[in-house]
């Protein structure tokens, strides 16, 4: 599935179609900006980053809690 | 001075920014974000106020800084003891941002900006500091980022049972003595794409690399199985650990039913031989004009990494050899199913509190069945966000 996500995503990067600064109102809506839930992300990832071997992908690097 | 950067940061992003607001007639917009965030399992609790202020100038500029506290209690059986020593700790931890954003001639938006990090806690200091870049190109459709950082920790041991006795005999019985650091480098890269006007996708990499101390002081890893306890040794891991993640999402809006629909993907591996997949589900519902609700679902699955066993025997091990009892060094996986619901004040207008018209409210919980030894947990928040 992970492979199958990023040669979508790498294809899908690719494409060439204009999507105008006009069309965008879809993209804008609440739902859709993750970037206003950066603080309450955070504490969550922190938390992930404690209870797991895994890291990454959401802008930690680890440390501060002794769980690397 | 860790402890006091963050205050400076804030002071002097604060102090300024009123009167360069003034000079630029008034146009900077930014918003405070009161937190409060709450962590439950077995044996440990935590709860973690937070207060986040961010700044927009009008001539791109951003600032930002955020302040937490992390009151920790009874965590001994998760920090390793063997026994649950029931203690609370205080983390503090703040860090300050700033970013700025310049037109490039060839109509393109470059962003370049960075921040620091400072955590500390009675055994535990950490900080750190990044660099950002983004360059946005065919009007903003594309957007490709690049982020660096550095961390430096530095672990020390508390008697925490009031015993005079190092929990760990690694560093003799003086805390003192006991002084380990670890250095982690990080370098991330993505690109953004909008493909049509109701679907973007992002993906990414990120390469971590930590150099040092990366076991927990506390921990003593249990010779024998559960029934027959044959002593302990010292829990060591490796020194060096290098880190691949890739990461990607695909997010697509239904006009229809006001729906935003989120799928991710995130693959990870590293040199000790954990291989880690997380995919992710998050189904945003517009609830009329002021309300949204966010379902998510969450799975993660990893293998354990190359020094791990379920049980050491003592004919098998020496002290000092690799060996640890972190249960996330173990082979495991998780499910967490949550929800958000976030309301902003529109409805508000017109009344007595009619300055929260545009204030945003947020309530979260989220439960996760886990198959270690941490058990099954709750991660809970409740968030005010006040834009002026």
């Amino acid at each position: 599935m992970t492979r199958g996500l990023l040669v979508a995503l790498v294809l899908s990067v690719g494409a060439c179609a204009t999507v105008a600064p006009y069309e965008r109102e879809d993209l804008a809506k609440p739902g859709m900006d993750l970037e206003r839930e950066g603080v309450e992300t955070g504490f969550r990832a922190h938390v992930h980053d404690a209870r797991e071997g895994a890291t990454g992908g959401h802008g930690s690097s680890g440390g501060g809690c002794g769980c690397n | 001075m860790l402890r006091r950067l963050p205050l400076l940061f804030a002071l002097v992003v604060l102090g300024t920014a009123p009167g360069a607001a003034d000079e630029t007639t008034g146009d900077w917009t930014g918003a405070l974000e009161l937190r409060g965030n709450y962590y439950w399992e077995t044996s440990t609790r935590v709860v973690a106020p937070s207060l986040d202020v961010s700044l927009a100038a009008p001539n791109g500029t951003r600032f930002g800084v955020e302040y937490l506290v992390d009151a920790i209690t009874s965590a001994s059986q998760a920090a390793g003891a063997l026994t649950d020593n029931r203690f609370t700790e205080i983390r503090h931890q703040g860090s300050g941002r700033v970013s700025h954003e310049l037109e490039l001639p060839s109509g393109h938006f470059l962003t370049l900006g960075g921040g620091f990090y400072a955590s500390r806690e009675p055994d535990y200091r950490s900080g750190g500091a990044n660099f950002l870049s983004a360059l946005s190109t065919r009007d903003r459709q594309t957007t490709y980022t690049f982020n660096a950082s550095f961390l430096h920790d530095e672990v020390r041991q508390l008697f925490r049972t009031g015993s005079r006795v190092s929990p760990n005999p690694m560093g003799g019985t003086d805390a003192s003595r006991f002084a380990k650091n670890f250095d982690a480098m990080t370098l991330a890269g993505s690109v953004e794409r909008i493909l049509t006007p109701q679907l973007y996708v992002q993906g990414g990499y990120q390469y971590a690399y930590l150099n040092g101390f990366l076991a927990n002081p506390y921990r003593r890893v249990p010779l024998g199985d559960i029934t027959a306890r044959e002593g302990t040794v010292t829990e060591i891991h490796p020194t060096v650990r290098r880190r691949h993640t890739l990461h990607a999402r695909l997010a697509y809006y239904i006009r229809a039913t006001g729906t935003s629909v989120h799928l991710a993907m995130r693959g990870y591996a590293d040199s000790w031989d954990v291989r880690a997949v997380t995919p992710e589900v998050r189904l945003y519902q517009e609830l009329g004009e002021d309300a949204l609700l966010r379902l998510r679902y969450r799975h993660y699955n990893q293998t354990a990494a190359f020094f791990y066993q379920d049980v050491y025997l003592p004919t098998e091990i020496d002290d000092g050899d690799l060996a640890t009892f972190d249960p996330k060094m173990s082979r495991f996986h998780s499910h967490l199913a949550g929800f958000q619901l976030r309301v902003r004040g529109g409805f508000l207008g017109g009344t007595v509190l009619d300055g929260l018209r545009n204030a945003t409210l947020d309530f979260n919980l989220s439960y996760i069945w886990n198959t270690n030894r941490f058990g099954n947990g709750v991660i809970g928040s409740a968030g005010l966000t006040l834009p002026f």
